[in-house]
């Protein structure tokens, strides 16, 4: 997942790009403008990583359901502050703010279903939903995700 | 006697005219003042004795001042003149000259009007309409005309006629070098002259010339604008002034005609120098063109394909294909009435029915077969339904697309058996638990229970429960035969099978798709659902909502393509093999906001169509996508340009999909 940080023109909101991969190729993915306004690029990441974890959530019961075996999902964000905020109550002055219900997060990172990771930007395939890339970086991600000629 | 509140050429404002009663023979006298009127009668009376030989021995006229003078009765009275006065205010009584001046005025408008010449002329536009008038047969001689009564032969010089104001070349000599004519205007004939009277616009002067060559094809329209700035008089309607002022009528008792002409009256026998020419107008036009920018726009905005499927029942009996039309809906009141769908019964008191229509649609089969089905399907008007009266729950689940790509991603990775089902007529399959009447069909109705009504026993289509109810039919048929429902997809059922192994089955409204590992699973299920709905077997899965599946199952990949339905909506925008690919759906020289959405309506469905591309198989352009919708409610013209690109990518990229590949990690 990732998100860019006020972006929206008109109302300084940022946005939200996630895409999961099933057997290699994308089965769910979202780029969306934030409900509310994010003070930080943190904030805007780790509401990012709310919006992915309700969607791996879903995806993590539905799989399940399908007797597809799968320990936890990886979601991957590009961002280690807001890896920190998830797996750490550090509360200061620059996040004491953020809604509580984006703090479910920390919840399901302690149970352990969904693990959340880093990962450099460059292979960040989710960076195409939040922005325009280059040509070169576009076609990187559309591989990343396998998407292609058939 | 008239005014004109335009000045002639000549400074005139008046015209009076004298009518011989008898030959309706008319002169026009056109002058400066009113007191010109006595010498003016008394030249006419001359000329017109000296060509008679006979007198004038009466003259009618009304009471205008200027006939009514002193020096006027004087006059009369020293020749013997009989005088005709009308009593006051009683133009009727002298009919004869008003009627006249009615027809010359008449005729000058006319002309001035069509030949686009300022109203400065209206001097020379009467006297041609006089000369016209003399010429014209009328109805009080039985169809002789004036100048035949008058002189008794008939005039021999139509040919020389020409329309007013139509231009006219007429020959110079200047030197050798200068052309050998110049450009004029038509107004007339001069009296004793033989020649044409010409305006020559260059040098504002009245020009009479005998070797003319007239142009009358360009007498349309466009005279207008060259004569417009050569004309100083200033731009009035020729408007006559109300009150009357008297004319004169004169009454010449001539018993005997005279061949002579009078000295006004020209007998121009100029010889023809005019060639035939078609009136037709052979100015070339030029063709108007939209800017370039517009065209395309236009061409995005208004993408109307006629595919000839009627709307109403009247249109598909009266159209072309209507054997066609005709055997749809008879099969379809077959369904209908094998589901025993309705009861026929006479409306109880106090229910009301609810209407219905047919609604028709060409449905293209699976690609590569061309033969196009003609579908008709009956709806109810499910929106007269009030809620609590006639339904109550109306919440169906339909698959989520995530679900599709999740069992697509199983099939590839476990090597799965994919089938494709389709419920026919899948509505009527559901039992309606609320008591509905509907009046019958257009072109299906009993004979002779004509008002009767169709009391509903099945949810038909166009109902607001119909899905609903059909969901839970089919859901209680499936967990009867040991499925389970998955919680997170309602429309998600699986089964495991005795050997480990599951069999899934995903449900779209009417489609279904069903995917096990062992073939023998999939026809029992098949089978088991033959017996309970109506059902078509679509074979191995190809195309589910729009999107194609290919499976390569030696490599084990499945492909999710969507190029047909991309296609069909590049055409509809006008993107074809002209247009330039790009190479990323959003470039960043788009800066979009807001600012840029004009106060306007504009087409913005069409996005709804790039819309399902995203949410179907396209995760590439949903960043593209999704900034864009949200100027959608008021789309400008940069937020235009975007979805062109967006377009223009797509059409670079039709064929990219998704690919599932068997991955050994899992």
């Amino acid at each position: 997942m990732d998100s860019d940080y006020a972006d929206d023109l008109d109302k300084r909101r940022s946005t939200t790009g996630y895409v999961f991969t099933l057997v290699k190729g994308p089965v769910s993915w979202r780029s969306t403008l934030q409900s509310i306004v994010a003070l930080s690029i943190i904030e805007a990441k780790y509401m990012a990583v709310t919006e992915a974890f309700k969607e791996a959530i879903w995806l993590h019961g539905l799989t399940e359901d399908l007797r597809i075996v799968q320990e936890y999902i990886d979601v991957h964000c590009d961002s280690q502050s807001a890896i920190c905020l998830a797996k750490n109550q550090v509360h200061h002055s620059r996040t004491k703010h953020i809604d509580v219900r984006f703090h479910f997060v920390r919840e399901i990172v302690d149970e352990g279903d969904i693990l959340l990771q880093k990962i450099g930007t460059a292979d960040n395939p989710a960076d195409m939903l939040i922005k325009c890339v280059s040509r070169i970086k576009f076609q990187h991600c559309l591989d990343l995700i396998n998407i292609s000629r058939c | 006697m008239r005014t004109f509140k335009n000045e002639s050429i000549r400074g005139n404002r008046w015209f009076v005219t004298f009518i011989d009663d008898f030959s309706r023979r008319v002169w026009v006298y056109i002058m400066k003042h009113k007191d010109e009127v006595l010498d003016i009668f008394l030249k006419w009376k001359k000329m017109v004795e000296t060509q008679t030989g006979r007198r004038v021995k009466t003259l009618r006229s009304d009471n205008g001042g200027e006939y009514t003078s002193d020096p006027f009765f004087e006059v009369c009275q020293d020749e013997g003149i009989k005088r005709h006065f009308t009593v006051r205010k009683t133009p009727q009584q002298n009919g004869v000259a008003e009627r006249m001046n009615r027809t010359l005025v008449e005729k000058v408008r006319c002309m001035l009007s069509h030949s686009g010449l300022s109203k400065v002329f209206w001097g020379e536009a009467l006297s041609y309409a006089r000369h016209i008038v003399n010429r014209l047969p009328s109805a009080a001689l039985n169809g002789r005309t004036p100048l035949e009564v008058w002189s008794g032969s008939p005039a021999n010089d139509y040919d020389s006629m020409r329309i007013f104001g139509c231009s006219a070349y007429y020959h110079v000599t200047e030197s050798k070098l200068d052309p050998r004519a110049k450009k004029a205007i038509f107004l007339g004939f001069s009296g004793g002259v033989k020649g044409y009277r010409l305006w020559c616009s260059e040098s504002k002067k009245v020009i009479l010339s005998r070797d003319v060559t007239f142009d009358e094809s360009g007498m349309l329209q466009q005279e207008k604008s060259q004569e417009k700035e050569k004309q100083s008089g200033d731009a009035q309607q020729v408007e006559l002034e109300t009150s009357v002022i008297p004319i004169k009528t004169v009454q010449t008792i001539s018993t005997e005609g005279d061949s002579d002409e009078s000295s006004d009256e020209e007998d121009a026998t100029t010889p023809a120098t005019t060639q035939q020419e078609s009136i037709a107008t052979s100015k070339p036009k030029r063709v108007i063109k939209k800017p370039a920018r517009y065209c395309n726009m236009v061409a995005y905005a208004l993408p109307v394909i006629d595919d000839g499927i009627p709307y109403t029942y009247k249109e598909a009996v009266q159209s072309v294909e209507s054997a066609k039309w005709k055997e749809a809906m008879d099969e379809e009141m077959k369904s209908l009435h094998k589901n025993q769908t309705w009861d026929l019964v006479q409306l109880p008191k106090g229910k009301k029915t609810i209407g219905c229509k047919w609604v028709y649609a060409k449905k293209e089969g699976n690609p590569g077969k061309d033969n196009i089905r003609f579908k008709a399907r009956l709806v109810a008007k499910g929106y007269a339904q009030k809620e609590g009266i006639d339904y109550n729950e109306v919440f169906s689940p339909v698959v989520k697309h995530s679900s599709i790509r999740i069992l697509l991603a199983l099939v590839a990775q476990f090597d799965l058996e994919l089938a494709q089902l389709d419920v026919k007529t899948a509505f009527l399959h559901g039992d309606l638990e609320e008591e509905i009447y509907m009046s019958q069909p257009d072109g299906f109705k009993v004979t002779g229970k004509e008002n009767w009504a169709c009391k509903l026993k099945k949810s038909l289509y166009g109902l607001k429960q119909s899905p609903r109810q059909w969901y839970k039919r089919f859901d209680k048929f499936m967990t009867e035969h040991g499925y389970t429902r998955s919680q997170f997809d309602h429309c998600v059922y699986f089964r495991k099978l005795l050997d480990g192994s599951f069999i899934y089955l995903l449900l779209y409204v009417d489609d279904m798709l069903i995917a096990s590992k062992s073939k023998v699973e999939i026809d029992r299920l098949k089978a088991q659902l033959r017996t309970e709905f109506e059902m078509k077997d679509l074979g191995e899965a190809k195309k589910i909502l729009g999107m194609e599946i290919q499976r390569d199952r030696r490599k084990g990949t499945v492909c999710l393509t969507q190029t047909q339905y991309l296609k069909k909506i590049l055409q509809r925008f006008g993107v074809d093999g002209k247009t330039k690919p790009v190479s990323t759906p959003l470039a960043p020289h788009f800066k979009l906001s807001a600012s840029m959405s004009p106060r306007t309506e504009e087409e913005r469905k069409h996005l709804a169509q790039i819309l399902y591309a995203m949410v179907c198989t396209r995760p590439n352009i949903s960043h593209a996508v999704s900034m864009v919708s949200r100027y959608m409610h008021d789309p400008g013209k940069g937020h235009w340009q975007a979805i062109k690109w967006i377009l223009r990518y797509i059409h670079g990229t039709t064929d990219i999909g998704l690919k599932f590949e068997r991955d050994d990690i899992l």
